[in-house]
């Protein structure tokens, strides 16, 4: 069987204690109940989540969404984003997971990564590093999501070329964003060229994509 | 037990995850509550509420929860549980999936669009001493969204000399007019083919003439790099013209060539008195194969990536500059077959699984066998020569259920 693999980067550093975080456990749940009546995504879609703050934690590797269960993603009141180190552990664990095509298996669907962070990463260094290295895994498409005033656009765009934006991480705007998420998810099962990315779909108006 | 005890476990249950693995629409379920560490003679689950027209009843006695899940559903349970009679409530969430079967909608594509597409094709024919089948039906991902067919087939007789073309393109799934490429890329490579003159097909008999010697080792090599390039000079000019053509049509409907991208596999082939002549091209990911009751030849390079779905079309100029450009060609003259098959890769992934297991004889026997009736939904396809209803056998064998395998399919033989 193949599979579509999508891995989610979800900030949790201090900024997003409160309201936000409480947004994110809601929409990522409502993305969730939509994806599980969707006939396409019950069969092959496979997810895996990394929350970093000031620790980077695999919340859930990668699962089929049948068997998925998301547990409650929770926040310091504060502290630092590491986005580099999450970086690593993304490319650390979609190269042990990710089935490229050979003799005996089936090679997966190009994966995808959505990234969804409302500040900049505190780890510059190491997280300019890992841009080549996480590149080189040929996703079909990167997303980068910056919420709120905070974050930052322009280093996003380093790591990719589709960054959105959303004024603020409120549960009506988050709500949105992962439902475009999962219509995005949807372009996934698709023929392709070996190289090329594929085309996402328009977003809604809460959300800017950055050019 | 102690006051404080009474509290600590209180607490600890609070804090506990309890995990209910996720319930399918139909499938039985039957999950024992694991309460871990936290389990003891004074912790009773009483009761789960929430479970009202699910099908799913809580079992006190052996501690499950069981039964046939009647509809998917997103809940919050309330475990009602007794420590030391004192009543504690815990929400737990639980997902029961709908029967992903149940999902797949058959949506009609839209008829008033410019480039509709019916969704089915259907031929069979008299192919000289042999027979033609072939069938394409759009795949249950593009049903269920109300979209179109993206792969096609065509089948044509060219020139007086004898010679027939088969042609089968696939759409790339994420090019939006891919259903009009692989047409064009069909309609094309024909149109193209059948301008040539006559005297060039005759040429191409009497090179084919005599090159079934029997012969091995270095020898054989050095014929299958000749014929190779033997059908690299015949076939490059029309496989061009088909790029170039792709490539005007795009510029006159300004739209990006990457719009029509389309895998493209054609084979022509002429019966004659040694047998076979056997001419192929391709680019994408559509297998040509010769099928022999102990072996079985694919005769063209399937282009695949490292991950799946991921491979090249003839809209893409690069493939021509390609120093491997001949490798897309071959050529060669057998003096009989029992079937030769053309497959979109919504038959191939579904099948065939890896291009490891298209070179393995046995997994053609399977296929085979499928066809022939062994299949889940018995759906027989008889391959023999004067069967009225082989097309429509065909198209229905193409419905079989593959779980993650719902892309346009497309087979053609001939048997």
């Amino acid at each position: 069987m193949r599979r579509l693999p999508v891995y989610f980067l979800l900030d949790t550093s201090g900024s997003m204690y409160g309201e936000p975080i409480q947004a994110l456990n809601n929409a990522l749940n409502g993305m969730l109940s939509t994806l599980r009546t969707d006939a396409q995504a019950l069969d092959s879609l496979w997810i895996s989540i990394i929350t970093f703050d000031r620790e980077v934690k695999e919340l859930v590797p990668l699962t089929e969404l049948v068997h998925f269960q998301l547990p409650e993603i929770v926040c310091p009141q504060s502290g630092p984003t590491h986005l580099g180190q999450a970086l690593e552990l993304l490319h650390e664990k979609a190269e042990k997971e990710l089935r490229k095509a050979s003799d005996e298996q089936t090679a997966d669907w190009r994966p995808l990564f959505f990234l969804f962070t409302d500040g900049k990463p505190s780890d510059l260094m190491l997280y300019r590093q890992m841009i080549p290295k996480v590149k080189a895994l040929n996703f079909a498409s990167i997303v980068a999501c910056a919420a709120g005033h905070l974050a930052d656009d322009s280093i996003l765009k380093e790591l990719t070329d589709t960054v959105v934006h959303l004024d603020t991480a409120d549960s009506t705007t988050l709500k949105q964003f992962f439902k475009w998420v999962s219509d995005a998810i949807d372009q996934g099962n698709k023929s392709m060229g070996t190289t090329e990315s594929i085309t996402l779909p328009p977003p809604p108006s809460e959300i800017h994509l950055i050019i | 037990m102690e006051k404080w005890e009474l509290f600590q476990q209180k607490k600890n249950l609070e804090e506990k995850r309890i995990v209910l693995p996720n319930a399918t629409v139909g499938k039985d379920y039957q999950v024992w509550i694991d309460l871990g560490e936290e389990a003891s003679s004074e912790l009773i689950l009483s009761d789960i509420t929430g479970l009202e027209n699910t099908g799913l009843a809580y079992h006190k006695e052996s501690n499950t929860l069981a039964g046939t899940p009647l509809g998917n559903a997103d809940l919050k349970l309330i475990f009602n549980f007794l420590i030391a009679g004192e009543t504690i409530e815990k929400k737990v969430p639980f997902a029961i999936n709908p029967d992903p079967r149940s999902l797949w909608k058959n949506l009609e594509s839209d008829p008033q669009d410019p480039w509709w597409k019916a969704d089915e094709q259907i031929t069979q024919q008299l192919f000289g001493t042999k027979e033609l089948v072939a069938a394409s039906k759009r795949g249950r991902a593009h049903a269920n969204t109300g979209k179109f067919r993206e792969d096609h087939y065509e089948v044509a007789t060219l020139g007086k000399q004898g010679w027939s073309i088969l042609v089968v393109s696939d759409g790339a799934g994420s090019a939006s007019l891919s259903r009009l490429g692989s047409k064009l890329a069909c309609e094309s490579a024909i149109s193209q083919l059948k301008a040539l003159p006559e005297t060039e097909w005759q040429a191409l008999g009497q090179q084919l003439q005599g090159q079934t010697r029997n012969i091995s080792g270095a020898e054989a090599d050095q014929l299958t790099t000749d014929l190779q390039q033997l059908a690299a000079d015949f076939l490059s000019p029309t496989v061009y013209q088909v790029h170039q053509q792709l490539a005007s049509r795009a510029a006159s409907m300004n739209i990006s060539l990457s719009d029509l991208h389309s895998t493209l596999a054609l084979c022509l082939i002429k019966a004659s008195d040694q047998g076979w002549m056997i001419l192929t091209f391709s680019v994408g990911d559509c297998p040509i194969a010769l099928i022999d009751s102990d072996k079985a030849d694919v005769l063209n390079v399937l282009d695949s990536g490292e991950y799946g779905g991921a491979t090249r079309f003839i809209t893409m100029p690069e493939i021509f500059d390609h120093p491997d450009f001949y490798t897309r060609f071959s050529a060669r003259v057998v003096p009989d077959f029992a079937y030769l098959m053309m497959m979109s890769d919504g038959i191939y992934d579904a099948k065939f699984e890896t291009t490891f297991n298209l070179a393995q004889p046995k997994m053609w026997k399977g296929l085979i066998d499928d066809l022939e009736g062994n299949n889940p939904e018995g759906q027989q396809v008889n391959l023999r020569q004067g069967n009225q209803n082989v097309a429509a056998q065909l198209s229905s064998w193409m419905d079989f259920w593959s779980t993650g395998n719902h892309d346009d399919r497309t087979l053609v033989i001939i048997y």
